[in-house]
C-alpha cells in the first residue's frame, strides 16, 4: 500500500507541475495561446509544415520565457528539497535554509566574489563566470551550515532557540557584510549586490540555467533516496545508529547535497525566502510525514510553487516586475506564523 | 549468546561501569535491577555497541562486539532505549515499519509488512495503527516503540532484544503482557536482557538475574539465588520483608521503609 500511494501522489504532483509551467509559458507581456504552443512544438519537430505563429512569438518564448520559467521550477525545486532534507536532519519541521542562515552564507560569499572576484570572474568569462559563483556561494552556505549544526544540536536534539539565535545572528552578520560590501563597491556591482537582497529570476538565460543545472541536479537525484535514513533520525540519533544507520554519513551527505542546491539557488537567483519551509510543511499536512515521499513531493511541488510565483511576479504590476522574494514571503510568512503557533500547541499538550 | 567479561566503563576518572562478566544466553530472560544511578543504562549501551567499553571485551554471538557493521547487528539484535521522542508526526504504523528498515532497501516486501502486522497484533496496537504518534498517550507511545524494536527482529529466530525499562509509563495489565511477550520470545530462542525496576516482575519472569550496585556486579545468579533481603538492603537502600506465596515460584519483595543510612 505505501508503494502504490507514493507514486500517484507523486503523477499527480508531477501534472500539476507540467500545468504551471505550460500556463506560465503562455502568460506574460507577449501572450501566447496554448494552441499556438502546439502548434511551435510540432513545427520545431518536424510533425507539422505551417506554423500557425509569429516569429517574435517563438523569439519572446525560446528565448525568455521558456529558460526564466525553467529555471524557476529548477530553483524551487532545489530550495523546497534541501528544505525538506534539513527539516529532516535537524529534526524539526521550522528549520529553513533562509531562517537559519544558510541563505545569507551563500549571499555574503557571492558578494565577496562579485565585489574582490570582479576581474577574475571578467577574465574567465561569463559561462564560467557562473559556475565560479556558484561554487562561492556553495561554500559559503557549506561553512554556515556547519556551523550552525554545531551551535545547534546538542546531543543529537536541536535546540530550537540556539537554532533560531544562530540563525538570525548569521543573517544579521550576513547583511552587515553585505553592507559594508556595497561602500567599496562599483555602480555595477552594487546593483548586483541589490538583486541579491530581494530575489529575481530576472537574470534567467540558458546560460544562468546551464550553469546551475548540475549543482542542483545532483540533489535532486540523491536526495530522495536519503528518504529511509531521515526517517529513522527522526526517531532520534542513537535509535538510528541501533537500527543500523551511520547518522555520520547521513548528516555528512545531507549536509553537503542541501546546501549545494542552496548554494546555487542563491548565485543565480538571490534569497527566495519560505519556499523550503513552507512546501515540505504542505506535503506533510496533506500527505504525512513519510520523507520517502516529502523528499521527492517537496521538489516537484516546490517547482510548480516557484513557477506560480514568478508568473505573478511579472504580471500583478505589469509590465514592471516584483521581486519574486516578495511574493514568496507575503504568501509564506503568514503559513510560518501558524506554524509556530501549531507547534507551540504541540508542546503544551 | 552475549559474553561479558570484565568490562568497564570510565567517564573522566569515574567508573560507571566496574568489571562486570556475566553471560547472557539466547532462550532466557536476563533482568538487571539497581537503584538510579548504578549503571544498568550505561550497561546496556555497552552491550549494543552505542559506547565501547574502557576496560574488558563482549563477545556477541562468537565475535567480539565492535568488529560488527551497524547493519548487521542491527538485523541481529534490536534495542529500546529509555527516551523515545519522535521529531515528525508518523503514524503508529509508519512508525513500526521503521523496524523493518535494516531488512530492505527502498519500498518493504510483504514479508516486511506481514511482520509490522504481527508485531502491532502482538503487542496489542493495531486499532492505533492510522494515529499520529504524538496523539498517543504515553503509555500507547511504549506500545508502539516496543512493536517497532520486535519487527525488528521478529524473523531473525536467534535474535537478541535489549530493552531499557520497556514498563515505563504502562499500566499492571500491559506490564504484565509485555513480560509475558518477553518470556515467550525467549522460550522460542530469543534472548532477552531487560533492565526493570519491579523486582517482582524480574523475579517472575527472568531466568537470571544481575543487581549492580555503584556500577559493580553486587549478585548474579537465578531469582531464587539472588532475590534476599541482604541484596536488596545493599542495592536499594531499603527495608523489605520476603512472602512466600505458593502461586510464585521465588517469594514477593515488600518493602517496609527506608534503613537507616550509617
Amino acid at each position: 500500500m505505501f508503494v502504490k500511494n507514493h507514486s500517484y501522489i507523486l503523477i499527480g504532483l508531477t501534472i500539476l507541475l507540467v500545468a504551471t509551467i505550460i500556463a506560465s509559458v503562455c502568460m506574460g507581456a507577449v501572450h501566447i495561446g496554448v494552441s499556438q504552443l502546439w502548434s511551435m512544438i510540432t513545427y520545431h519537430t518536424g510533425l507539422s509544415k505551417t506554423p500557425e505563429f509569429t516569429t517574435q512569438q517563438f523569439a519572446v518564448l525560446f528565448n525568455l520565457r521558456l529558460p526564466r520559467v525553467l529555471l524557476g521550477a529548477l530553483i524551487g525545486a532545489a530550495l523546497a528539497i534541501s528544505g525538506s532534507a534539513i527539516q529532516g536532519l535537524f529534526r524539526n519541521p521550522l528549520a529553513e535554509p533562509g531562517l537559519i542562515g544558510i541563505s545569507s552564507g551563500a549571499t555574503l560569499f557571492a558578494a565577496l566574489m562579485i565585489v574582490f572576484g570582479g576581474k577574475l570572474l571578467v577574465a574567465i568569462g561569463g559561462n564560467y563566470g557562473y559556475y565560479l559563483l556558484s561554487a562561492a556561494a556553495f561554500v559559503g552556505a557549506l561553512i554556515t551550515a556547519t556551523l550552525v549544526y554545531r551551535l545547534a544540536m546538542h546531543q543529537g536534539r536541536t535546540i530550537i532557540t540556539s537554532l533560531l539565535l544562530t540563525g538570525i545572528a548569521i543573517n544579521a552578520l550576513a547583511f552587515a557584510f553585505t553592507g559594508l560590501l556595497t561602500y567599496i563597491s562599483t555602480d555595477e556591482q552594487l546593483r548586483n549586490l541589490t538583486f541579491w537582497s530581494l530575489g529575481s529570476l530576472g537574470g534567467a538565460s540558458w546560460i544562468s540555467f546551464g550553469s546551475v543545472l548540475p549543482f542542483i541536479a545532483i540533489p535532486l537525484i540523491i536526495l530522495p533516496f536519503m528518504g529511509k535514513s531521515l526517517n529513522a533520525l527522526a526517531l532520534g540519533e542513537v535509535q538510528a545508529g541501533h537500527m543500523g544507520f551511520s547518522v555520520a554519513n547521513i548528516k555528512r551527505i545531507v549536509l553537503l547535497l542541501a546546501t549545494m542546491s542552496v548554494g546555487a539557488s542563491v548565485a543565480v537567483a538571490g534569497i527566495i525566502s519560505f519556499v523550503g519551509l513552507v512546501v515540505p510543511h504542505i506535503i506533510r499536512i496533506g500527505f504525512g510525514a513519510d520523507n520517502r515521499l516529502v523528499i521527492p513531493g517537496s521538489a516537484i511541488l516546490g517547482a510548480a510553487m516557484l513557477t506560480l510565483a514568478d508568473l505573478a511576479s511579472r504580471t500583478i504590476v505589469a509590465p514592471a516586475e516584483l521581486p519574486i522574494g516578495i511574493v514568496t514571503a507575503l504568501a509564506g510568512s503568514p503559513v510560518f506564523i501558524y506554524m509556530i503557533g501549531a507547534q507551540l500547541k504541540k508542546q503544551q499538550v | 549468546m552475549i559474553k561479558v567479561n570484565n568490562v568497564s566503563y570510565l567517564v573522566g576518572k569515574k567508573e560507571i561501569v566496574k568489571n562486570v562478566s556475566f553471560e547472557a544466553k539466547q532462550g532466557e530472560i536476563m533482568a538487571i535491577l539497581g537503584a538510579n544511578g548504578a549503571g544498568k543504562s550505561t550497561l546496556l549501551k555497552l552491550l549494543c555497541n552505542e559506547i565501547t567499553p574502557s576496560a574488558g571485551e563482549i563477545i556477541f554471538y562468537d565475535k567480539a562486539l565492535p568488529s560488527y557493521q551497524l547493519k548487521e547487528l542491527a538485523r541481529k539484535r534490536s534495542v529500546l532505549t529509555q527516551h523515545n521522542t519522535l521529531s515528525l508526526s508518523f503514524t503508529a504504523k509508519e512508525l513500526v515499519l521503521m523496524g523493518r528498515y535494516p531488512h530492505f532497501d527502498g519500498q518493504p516486501t510483504e514479508h516486511d509488512l506481514e511482520m509490522v502486522k504481527g508485531a502491532m497484533q502482538s503487542t496489542g496496537i493495531t486499532h492505533l495503527s492510522g494515529r499520529t504518534y504524538e496523539t498517543l498517550s504515553g503509555g500507547e507511545q511504549q506500545r508502539v516503540q516496543l512493536a517497532r524494536v520486535i519487527a525488528q527482529i521478529q524473523d531473525v529466530a536467534d535474535g537478541w532484544l535489549l530493552l531499557d525499562e520497556p514498563t515505563n509509563g504502562l499500566d499492571l495489565l500491559h506490564q504484565q503482557q509485555l513480560l509475558i511477550q518477553a518470556r515467550d520470545m525467549a522460550d522460542r530462542g530469543y534472548g532477552v536482557i531487560c533492565i526493570l525496576h519491579d523486582i517482582n516482575l524480574a523475579a517472575a519472569y527472568a531466568d537470571q538475574i544481575l543487581i549492580l550496585k555503584q556500577g559493580k556486579q553486587q549478585a548474579l545468579g537465578s531469582p531464587d539465588e539472588v532475590i534476599n533481603c541482604e541484596n536488596i538492603h545493599d542495592a536499594f537502600g531499603i527495608k523489605v520483608q520476603l512472602m512466600k506465596n505458593e502461586n510464585f515460584r521465588c517469594p514477593l519483595v515488600i518493602t517496609t521503609g527506608r534503613i537507616n543510612q550509617a
